[in-house]
């Protein structure tokens, strides 16, 4: 579909009637075959007849070329359920129709919006803005193929308009990601954590948001409507998340159930949250100790809970409390074996707690308890496509 | 005479140009985490085969992906600290079987005489936990006096039927004698109680919750010994914990190597 041959079968002797092949998805070696990748390929058809008089023929033509697309921007009108890209193409010969299709990374049919898919299939070059949904639990490339008709056939044997081949471009898309550092809590590590969430990468132009200095739970709230990946590093106790100044009444994030919200307060609800949390992948609510108690200490398990019944795929925080200096460097380390190198988050959580010991001396001081619901879940593929 | 020196450099040559061949051929794994891999899978280094991994952003630990047979294993290994972490990523996350804790323990006890040389009374196993994860969770740490820990660190986590998951190691070759630290404890104490208060705020409460000396500390630049003190804040404890951390030869107040800022933890 890029424009590049992968295979030529050679079909010495074809008789008259229908003739079939079956492509068996193997692509040559050496040294031995092998699966061709998974992607979207065409084919294209040459006959050539072997008479004195000679002929050759195909079923498609090349009319298309130099497809490029760029500039993605998430869709402000819409939270990124749906996004734009500048898609660029050539058309060598006139087309009626010409139209593009949107292939999801899982290779399912995507919908592309606002009647942009009927392009301008005019001879020369060509530039239009393309809008379409973007599934935020299937990220990765998605491809923009052009199809298209001859708008006159009169040149060809049977006078009959043939397709052309179809070209394409792949737009790689990054879940949104995002950091909330609460007020007060010493992490030197989280500009480096979020760094590694993609947080800072202006490129792909993804809603990321980083809190740093004085959050406000509103504020998490919103961006948590916009990302696939949350690392939440509050003050934690057994009822809450404190995203303001903590020891106070005000900024707590809750799973409380049939309690409204304060805003006066900044307090703030997960089951009350007037979205669903079906588009996250991943949070993480790193709380720093509260030695309220000797029950006290770690993440509450509504919050966990209500994250989870709200539709995230994954949620995870620790059972007790954690001292905030290897909690943090526990974060940083979880994080970087998760985005970069691609473990699961159960290895993740093993690599971080042996670079903890590493680190303090001191045993794994709380963190060994990191609990998620889904310890085989992998974040990179979502984060970094393919 | 000349004709021997013109030989000399020949070889040298030769090897010079064997060597360049070899690092070119795949990456080399660092002796100390060849050592620590080969004594817990027992094999040469020979059975190892190298795949780099792709350089980690944030720290300049080397790193590398190693294959023996089926298995799978991440390889960290940081020169500057002396710590190396392997990490077993084939042959699932969880097993169905679980031996328990005793059983654990036992095989994590032999793992570690097998992969430490010269196991001395001064090793103490600090911690033995079963994991949410799956698997079990063991720490050695040596101490020579209570408290006093010399930075040699050994943690073992095996799945639950007792496979190793992962083995992680800082060796500690040389540190300073506990009879040669300048800052004893109570003025550590003295210190430190100090600069939580500071950093506390005015009429804030600290109390001291935990105190290590680390004759070789990874925090510090140098690896020099440190005091770690962890001091609960306010009367209610609804307030982060404070790390302090002071160097026991200078008395003063030092930041983890990491740390962005002064006081950041």
């Amino acid at each position: 579909m890029f424009g590049f041959e992968v295979l030529t079968v050679p079909l010495d002797y074809l008789s008259l009637g229908n003739c079939s092949y079956l492509w068996d998805g193997k692509l040559p070696g050496p040294p031995e075959s092998f699966d061709a990748p998974k992607g979207i390929y065409t084919s294209k058809v040459e006959i050539y007849c072997p008479f004195p008089m000679g002929c050759e023929d195909t079923d498609k033509v090349p009319a298309i070329s130099n497809v490029s697309v760029g500039q993605f921007a998430w869709d402000e009108d819409g939270f990124p359920d749906r996004a734009s890209v500048t898609l660029v193409y050539t058309c060598t010969q006139a087309l009626q129709p010409c139209q593009l299709q949107l292939v999801k990374p899982d290779l399912t049919d995507g919908v592309v919006l606002d009647g942009t898919d009927v392009l301008d299939g005019t001879v020369g070059q060509h530039s239009v803005s393309v809008h379409f949904e973007v599934d935020r639990q299937v990220l990765g490339n998605y491809h923009f193929v052009i199809t298209g008709t001859q708008a006159d056939g009169s040149g060809n044997r049977n006078g009959s308009p043939k397709p052309a081949i179809p070209r394409g471009a792949v737009q790689v898309i990054w879940a949104p990601a995002v950091g909330v550092l609460g007020a007060g809590v010493s992490n030197s590590h989280f500009s480096d954590t979020v760094t590694l969430m993609g947080a800072t990468d202006a490129a792909t132009q993804t809603h990321y948001a980083a809190y740093e200095g004085w959050p406000t739970v509103l504020a998490t709230r919103d961006a948590m409507r916009q990302a696939a990946v949350v690392y939440i590093d509050g003050h934690a106790n057994q009822f809450e998340i404190a995203i303001s100044e903590h020891g106070t009444e005000h900024g707590h994030l809750t799973g409380f159930a049939n309690i409204p919200d304060v805003p006066t307060y900044d307090n703030y609800h997960i089951p009350n949250f007037p979205f669903e949390l079906d588009h996250v992948l991943f949070v993480f609510y790193n709380g720093c100790n509260s030695w309220c108690a000797p029950a006290d200490g770690g993440v509450a398990q509504d919050l966990v809970s209500s994250t989870l019944a709200k539709g995230a795929k994954n949620c995870a925080g620790f059972q007790t409390t954690v001292g905030m200096a290897t909690a943090s460097f526990f974060g940083w380390k979880f994080f970087e074996y998760a985005l970069v190198h691609g473990f699961s988050i159960g290895y993740a959580d093993m690599a971080a707690i042996a670079d903890v010991n590493q680190e303090f001396m001191l045993g794994p001081d709380g963190v060994e308890t990191f609990t998620a619901d889904d310890y085989g879940q992998v974040l990179k593929p979502a984060r970094w496509g393919e | 005479m000349h004709r021997a020196c013109l030989y000399i450099i020949l070889v040298a040559l030769l090897a010079l140009g064997w060597l360049l061949l070899e690092a070119g051929a795949q990456p080399s794994l660092p002796p100390m985490a060849r050592e620590l891999l080969c004594r817990a899978l027992h094999c040469q280094a020979d059975e190892l085969v190298m795949k780099p991994a792709e350089a980690a952003r944030t720290d300049k630990a080397d790193r590398f992906r190693v294959e023996r047979g089926d298995d799978t294993f991440f390889v960290t290994s940081a020169a500057t600290t002396g710590g190396v972490s392997i990490l077993r990523t084939s042959g699932g996350l969880a097993a169905t079987e679980d031996i328990g804790l005793s059983a654990a323990r036992e095989v994590a006890t032999t793992l570690f005489h097998q992969v430490v040389a010269n196991v001395d009374d001064r090793m103490r196993l600090i911690s033995q936990k079963q994991l949410p994860v799956g698997g079990y969770l063991f720490v050695w740490r040596q101490e020579c006096a209570p408290d006093v820990a010399t930075g040699d660190v050994t943690t073992i986590i095996l799945d639950g039927d007792g496979a190793l998951k992962s083995l992680s190691r800082r060796h500690v070759m040389r540190t300073v004698d506990l009879q040669d630290i300048k800052i004893d404890r109570p003025t550590a104490l003295e210190t430190g109680a100090r600069i939580a208060t500071k950093r506390a705020g005015e009429g804030v409460r600290v109390v001291l919750r935990q105190s290590l000396l680390v004759l070789s500390s990874p925090l510090t630049v140098d690896q020099g010994p440190l005091w770690q003190l962890t001091y609960q804040v306010g009367s209610e404890g609804r307030l982060p914990d404070i790390l302090v951390l002071i160097d026991a030869m200078s008395g003063a107040e030092v930041y983890p190597v990491w740390s962005a800022q002064p006081g950041a933890q």
